[in-house]
């Protein structure tokens, strides 16, 4: 998109002579990505669009007035950091097995907690020192605890196991633990040795790599702008 | 009854910064735009039953111009978090799809203009 600035607005348009933009299509765009169409809130003041006027300028262009901005009383400055929590290696199963999945949630907490005791065994990792992660495609892979739609409807399931720990090495060395541990946890209705997981990969774990978080995502209210930013100018 | 998808042209989520989620609800024309926000059930205590969060942490923004609403909630899990599903939050709008809405008639009845 190409914009014309001026006092008053702005016009914008497509470059590309076969594209067009619409009133609709440009305010629609207050909508992508925002909490809030109304209040877009940026370091220095916020731009308020709740006037805004979004006119047909000619065929392919669309005129915008009426919007303002309110600059911020307070001067602030916007922080956003992230921060290395783990190294994380997982593993791709698949499970068919209808007498495992009507069963899953108590097979995978058995698991669950038979390899933490492993892991505390032979890693010497407490369970506050690494985060494992079943993520159940075919249930609630998508959404998490917020799917509403808690049964499993379809005949398999797709499983991720999840593992993120202080580094890539004990990652890699709890990964075969579980997968190893779940391919054989036992089920009642079933006599003998089994394998619950279809992998369709050997070696089944494959390293992720490092892991960051969001620390910090904050607007900074500050008294003097230059504060937290000291220079100092040296001859050299 | 229809399914909220046959009244839109789009239903939408995404991340507005990494703590929210954000939907919108962009209707085909004024009538269906009507007939969705009537039936009394495309409200905030539904959108807090539906993605867990509490009625009072829903936004809900009734945009006329654009035949659209537009809803924001908090995110339960952070984006980018260790546990976290969906980091750009694309696909949190798939349990709006079908919301079943009532026809005019039967909206009508329960209520009354």
């Amino acid at each position: 998109m190409a914009a014309e600035l001026d006092q008053n607005g702005f016009t914008v348009a497509p470059p590309n002579p076969d594209l067009h933009c619409t009133p609709q299509s440009v305010s629609a765009h207050t909508l992508y990505e925002t909490g809030d169409p109304y209040h877009l809130v940026e370091s220095g003041g916020t731009l308020d669009t709740s006037d805004a006027k979004f006119e047909a300028s000619g065929n392919r262009a669309v005129r915008v007035t009426g919007s303002r901005f309110l600059p911020a009383t307070k001067y602030t400055v916007r922080i956003e950091g992230a921060a290395l929590v783990g190294y994380r290696s997982i593993v791709v199963a698949g499970i068919r097995d209808p007498l495992v999945l009507r069963q899953l949630d108590s097979f995978l907490s058995t698991l669950r907690k038979v390899v933490e005791r492993k892991i505390s065994e032979n890693l010497n990792l407490a369970t506050n020192q690494y985060t494992l992660n079943f993520r159940i495609y075919g249930r609630n892979g998508t959404l998490g605890e917020v799917e509403p739609e808690t049964s499993i409807d379809g005949h398999e399931i797709g499983l991720i196991i999840d593992v993120v720990a202080p580094s890539q090495s004990l990652a890699a060395d709890i990964m075969p633990i579980v997968s190893h541990t779940g391919l054989h946890n036992p089920i009642p209705e079933h006599e003998g040795l089994i394998s619950n997981f279809a992998y369709p990969f050997s070696p089944g774990g494959i390293d992720a790599g490092p892991v960051y978080q969001f620390c910090a995502n904050h607007v900074w209210e500050l008294d003097d702008p230059c504060k937290p930013f000291p220079m100092s100018l040296e001859n050299v | 009854m229809r399914e909220l998808w046959q009244f839109t042209k789009l239903i939408r989520s995404k991340n507005a910064g990494p703590f929210e989620l954000t939907f919108d609800i962009m209707f085909k024309d004024q009538e269906s735009f009507n007939q969705v926000l009537q039936s009394g059930v495309l409200t905030k205590e539904r959108i807090s039953e539906l993605y867990q969060v509490g009625v009072d942490e829903v936004r809900f923004f009734q945009i006329n111009k654009l035949l659209t609403v537009k809803i924001t909630i908090p995110r339960k899990v952070f984006s980018g978090d260790v546990r976290d599903t969906d980091i750009y939050g694309g696909q949190f709008h798939g349990p709006l799809i079908q919301v079943p809405i009532p026809d005019s008639s039967s909206a009508r009845l329960r209520q009354p203009q």
